[in-house]
C-alpha cells in the first residue's frame, strides 16, 4: 500500500510538473506576442518621444518641469511660458510614486528651479497602478532607477505580474488587435468610426514634451459617456502609497532648493457638475499641500474663463483651453514671484 | 483577501504545508486561526461579531441539548434566532428599511439615512449557524462539545464568506477525521480551483465589465444592448458565484475535506424548480428546510402551497439584498414557482397527447424556457434600482431594427465597454465553457475529466491556464458578487 500511495504520489507531482511547465512555455511564447502589440500603442509612442527629447536637452538647461498624468500633458504646453524654459514630461495615469521615479531621474540630467506637479484625485487614490509604471518603464533609460522602483514601489503580486509578459502587455494587445478588427469590419461591410470614436479633429506630439490636440468634445462625453456621472467625492481619499510619495516628491525638492507646485488641471465643466462634494476632493489635497508648505492651485475652483469648446474630452483640455489656462497659470506664477 | 489574489495563493499554500506538517490534534487550531485571519484581511473589528455569533449559538445549542424542559428548550431556540437575524437585520436592513420609511414618511420619519458597514459573510455564518442550532432543537444533531472545532465549522475560511451553506451532519464530523497528505487530493484541489479561477477570472471579470457599462447608463442603450448584457449577466454571476464555490471546493479538497456541490449546472435545467434543485443548491435547501416546511410546504391545500412558495422566494430574495430589486427578483421567482406547479400537470397531459413526452424537443424547450425565464428574472438583480429595472423592461422591444444596419451594428458593438478583441476573447471562453458543461453531463466538469485518459485532462487543463493567464482581468477586477450579501 505504501509504495502505491508513492507511485501514486509521484505519478500527481510528475502531471503537476507537466502542466506547469507546459503552461509556463505556452504562457511565454503569448506574452512575447504580446509585448510586440505595445510597440502599436501610440500613447507609448509620444512618451517614447518625449523622453528623446529630453535627454537630448543640454544638461541643466531647464528653469522648469511639468510632470503628472495625461491632466499634465495636455494642460501644459512649454511654448506658452517665454519667461524660461521649461519641459513637459508628463506620462499616460503617471501617480505620485511614478512621478518621484521621475524626479530623480529629470534631476540626474536638470536642475529646475520649480516643478510643476499635476495632482489629479483618479491618480491618488490607488495604492498602486501597473499600467502607468510599465508605461514609464519603456521610455527610461536608467536601469538602476528602474529595478529600484520594482522593488520599493511595486507589492509582491504587481512584481510577479509585471514579470508575466503575457499579463502586462494583455490590455495592449487586445487594444491593438481591436484596432486590427476594427479596420477589416470597416474595409469588409462600408462602415465608418462612429462620430464619438473618430473625433472631430487631430492628435499628435508637437514639442517640448507636449501633446497637441484640437478635438472639441464629443456630444456624448456631456452626458451618455461623461466617466464622472454619479461620482461622490465623500468616497475619496488619498491612499496611503501615494502620501508617501507625494511627501517624499516634497522632500527630494526642499533638498535640492527646488520650489514644487501642485496644480490640479480642469476638467470639463459639465463633468464638474456631475460630481458630488467635489470639495472633499479639493479640500484632502489642499490640506496635505499645506502640510508640505506647497502652493496649491486647483482649476476645478479658479475661473480662467475656460468653456466647453476648451475641453477635447470630459477631463481633458484641447489646445485652445491650454492657451487660455497656460496663459492664467504663466500669471499666477509671476504674482507668486513677486509675493515671495 | 479576495480569492483571486497572490495573497490568498500564497496563505493557501502555507495554510496547506503547515496543516500536513502538524499533528492531527493541533490542526483544528492551525485551520480556526487561518480562517479568522483570512476573514480579518478584510476589517479586523469585525471579527467580533462572528466570534459573539459562535459564542452564542454555541452557548445556547449545548443548553438546549442539556434540557428537557419544551418551554426553555424553545425559549433558548428562539434567543439563537433573535441573536442570528438580528445580527442580520441590523447590519444588512437596518438601513435599507430606515431608508425605506424616511422615503415614505420624509417629513415624519425622525431617524435620518445613516451608513453601517456590511461585514463580509454575515448571510452565510448566521444562517449556518441557524440551521445548527434548529437542528439541535429538532434532535437531529447532538450539539458539539468542543467550542474549538464548533468555531471552525462556523468559520471554515473556504466557505465563510460565500458558502456553500454546509449543514453540521456533513462538515462538522470532518474536524474530527484524521487527514492524510494526499497528492490525488491536492490535484484535484487544484484541478477544481483552476476550473474556478477561469469562471471569475476570464468570463465573471470581463463581463463584468460590458454589464456595469450598460446597466449604470441604462437610458443610453436600446434593446439589442440591453438584452446582450442582460444574457451576458446571467453568464457572469452563474461564473461569478460557481467559480467562487469551485475554488472553495477545491481549496477544502487539497486539505482533504469535501464540501458540497452548490451549483449543479443550473442552466441546463428543465423548469424553475429544477433550476432551485440546482441553483445555490446549499441555500434552496437552507430555505426548504427552515422556511418552507415550517410554513406548512405543500401541505393545506393549494392555495396554501403556493403562498408559501411564493414567501419562501420572497424571503430568499431579501436574503441576497437590502434593495427592492432582490425582492422583486425573489417575488419574480415565487411567480415562477407557483405558475410552474400550478401548471405542471396540465404541461404534462399536453406533452403527452402531442407525443413529446420525453422527447429531446420537449427537453430543449423545457432548457430555453427556464433560461429565459430566469435571464428575465436576473434583471432586477444586476438593475441599481427598481425603475432602472422597469425602464429595462421598456426598452427590451426597441431598437432591433437597428441590428439590420452594419453601421449602427458596429456602432453599438463599440459602445459596449469592451474593445472588440475582448469581445472575441470572451466568446471564444464562453463557448469553451459551455461544451465543457455540455459534454460533462450531470457531473461537474472536473469530476467528468478526472475519468477521461491524462492527455485529455492535461490538453484541458493546460488550455484554461493558458486562457487564464493570457486573457483573465488582472486589474480592476471586482469583488465575487455574492461577498455583497
Amino acid at each position: 500500500m505504501p509504495v502505491r500511495s508513492s507511485t501514486s504520489s509521484f505519478r500527481w507531482l510528475l502531471r503537476g510538473l507537466v502542466f506547469v511547465l507546459l503552461l509556463s512555455l505556452c504562457v511565454h511564447f503569448i506574452g512575447k506576442r504580446y509585448e510586440q502589440a505595445a510597440a502599436h500603442n501610440t500613447i507609448n509612442a509620444w512618451t517614447a518621444q518625449r523622453y528623446q527629447d529630453f535627454y537630448a536637452l543640454p544638461e541643466n538647461s531647464l528653469d522648469l518641469v511639468f510632470l503628472g498624468s495625461s491632466h499634465s500633458y495636455c494642460t501644459f504646453d512649454p511654448a506658452n511660458f517665454t519667461d524660461f524654459s521649461s519641459f513637459q514630461m508628463g506620462t499616460p495615469l503617471q501617480h505620485p510614486d511614478t512621478s518621484y521615479y521621475a524626479l530623480q531621474d529629470i534631476l540626474a540630467h536638470q536642475s529646475p528651479k520649480t516643478v510643476v506637479l499635476e495632482v489629479y484625485w483618479d491618480m491618488l487614490d490607488d495604492d498602486f497602478e501597473l499600467k502607468q509604471a510599465a508605461s514609464f518603464f519603456e521610455v527610461l533609460q536608467n536601469d538602476d532607477l528602474k529595478k529600484e522602483y520594482i522593488r520599493q514601489v511595486f507589492p509582491l503580486s504587481e512584481k510577479v505580474k509585471y514579470k508575466i509578459a503575457a499579463i502586462r502587455w494583455q490590455s495592449d494587445y487586445f487594444a491593438w488587435q481591436s484596432s486590427l478588427l476594427q479596420k477589416d469590419i470597416r474595409q469588409e461591410y462600408g462602415v465608418t468610426q462612429p462620430a464619438a470614436a473618430a473625433g472631430n479633429g487631430e492628435e499628435y506630439y508637437l514639442a517640448l514634451g507636449y501633446t497637441f490636440c484640437n478635438t472639441v468634445i464629443p456630444p456624448d462625453e456631456l452626458d451618455k459617456t461623461n466617466q464622472f456621472k454619479g461620482m461622490d467625492g465623500k468616497d475619496f481619499s488619498i491612499a496611503k502609497s501615494q502620501k508617501k510619495y507625494l511627501t517624499q516628491i516634497a522632500a527630494l525638492c526642499a533638498d535640492r532648493g527646488i520650489r514644487l507646485i501642485f496644480v490640479t488641471a480642469p476638467i470639463a465643466p459639465v463633468s464638474l457638475g456631475y460630481i458630488q462634494n467635489y470639495g472633499a476632493i479639493h479640500d484632502q489635497v489642499a490640506a496635505l499641500a499645506e502640510a508640505l508648505n506647497v502652493p496649491y492651485l486647483d482649476y476645478n475652483q479658479v475661473d480662467c474663463g475656460l468653456t466647453l469648446e476648451n475641453f477635447r474630452d470630459d477631463a481633458h483640455l484641447n489646445d485652445s483651453g491650454v492657451k487660455i489656462l497656460d496663459k492664467h497659470f504663466d500669471q499666477w506664477l509671476k504674482e507668486i514671484d513677486d509675493g515671495q | 483577501m479576495q480569492f483571486n489574489s497572490l495573497t490568498y495563493l500564497i496563505f493557501f499554500a502555507l495554510v496547506l504545508i503547515s496543516y500536513f506538517l502538524l499533528p492531527h490534534r493541533f490542526r483544528w487550531a492551525l485551520l480556526l486561526c487561518a480562517s479568522y485571519i483570512f476573514y480579518m484581511a478584510w476589517r479586523p473589528v469585525l471579527i467580533v461579531l462572528i466570534v459573539f455569533s459562535t459564542f452564542s449559538n454555541y452557548l445556547l445549542a449545548r443548553k438546549i441539548g442539556c434540557s428537557h424542559n419544551p418551554k426553555r428548550r424553545k425559549r433558548l431556540l428562539l434567543w439563537s434566532i433573535f441573536i442570528n437575524f438580528g445580527l442580520l437585520f441590523v447590519f444588512k436592513y437596518l438601513v435599507f428599511f430606515n431608508n425605506t420609511f424616511l422615503t415614505l414618511f420624509p417629513n415624519a420619519w425622525p431617524i435620518h439615512t445613516f451608513d453601517l458597514v456590511l461585514p463580509m459573510g454575515i448571510s452565510f455564518y448566521t444562517f449556518q449557524a441557524a440551521a445548527y442550532t434548529i437542528d439541535v432543537y429538532r434532535g437531529r444533531i447532538a450539539p458539539e462539545k468542543h467550542y474549538g472545532i464548533f468555531s471552525l465549522f462556523i468559520t471554515f475560511f473556504p466557505q465563510l464568506v460565500a458558502g456553500p451553506i454546509e449543514r453540521t451532519e456533513n462538515l462538522l464530523p470532518q474536524f474530527y477525521e484524521k487527514h492524510r497528505f494526499s497528492a490525488k487530493n491536492l490535484g484535484s484541489g487544484i484541478q477544481i480551483m483552476l476550473w474556478g479561477f477561469f469562471k471569475k477570472m476570464v468570463i465573471a471579470d470581463r463581463t463584468a465589465v460590458l454589464v456595469n457599462t450598460v446597466y449604470n447608463h441604462i437610458g443610453d442603450y436600446g434593446g439589442p444592448a440591453l438584452a446582450f448584457a442582460t444574457l451576458l449577466f446571467a453568464f457572469q454571476i452563474y461564473c461569478d458565484f460557481s467559480g467562487y464555490s469551485d475554488i472553495a471546493q477545491g481549496s477544502a479538497r487539497c486539505l482533504g475535506f469535501t464540501l458540497m456541490d452548490n451549483f449543479e449546472k443550473p442552466y441546463l435545467s428543465g423548469n424553475i424548480r429544477e433550476f432551485w434543485r440546482r441553483w445555490h443548491v446549499s441555500l434552496s435547501g437552507w430555505f426548504k428546510d427552515y422556511v418552507y416546511i415550517p410554513l406548512g410546504g405543500n401541505r393545506g391545500g393549494k392555495l396554501r402551497h403556493y403562498r408559501n412558495l411564493f414567501i419562501t422566494f420572497l424571503v430568499s430574495g431579501l436574503w441576497h439584498g437590502a434593495n427592492w430589486t432582490f425582492v422583486l427578483w425573489g417575488a419574480f421567482h415565487g411567480v415562477y414557482q407557483v405558475v410552474d406547479t400550478a401548471t405542471a400537470a396540465a404541461r404534462g397531459r399536453l406533452r403527452r397527447a402531442w407525443h413529446l413526452e420525453g422527447t429531446a424537443l420537449a427537453a430543449f424547450f423545457g432548457v430555453l424556457v427556464t433560461f429565459a425565464l430566469t435571464t428575465l428574472a436576473w434583471v432586477f438583480f444586476r438593475a441599481n434600482t427598481a425603475a432602472d429595472a422597469f425602464a429595462v423592461f421598456r426598452a427590451l422591444p426597441h431598437g432591433w431594427h437597428l441590428l439590420r444596419d452594419p453601421q449602427s451594428l458596429y456602432a453599438i458593438a463599440l459602445s459596449l465597454g469592451l474593445n472588440l478583441s475582448e469581445l472575441r476573447f470572451l466568446g471564444v471562453s464562453l463557448l469553451v465553457l459551455i461544451l465543457a458543461e455540455l459534454c460533462s453531463g450531470r457531473y461537474p466538469v472536473p469530476v467528468f475529466l478526472a475519468k477521461r485518459p491524462y492527455l485529455v485532462q492535461l490538453a484541458f487543463y493546460l488550455l484554461i491556464g493558458v486562457l487564464i493567464l493570457v486573457g483573465g482581468v488582472f486589474y480592476d477586477a471586482g469583488a465575487f458578487i455574492y461577498f455583497q450579501f
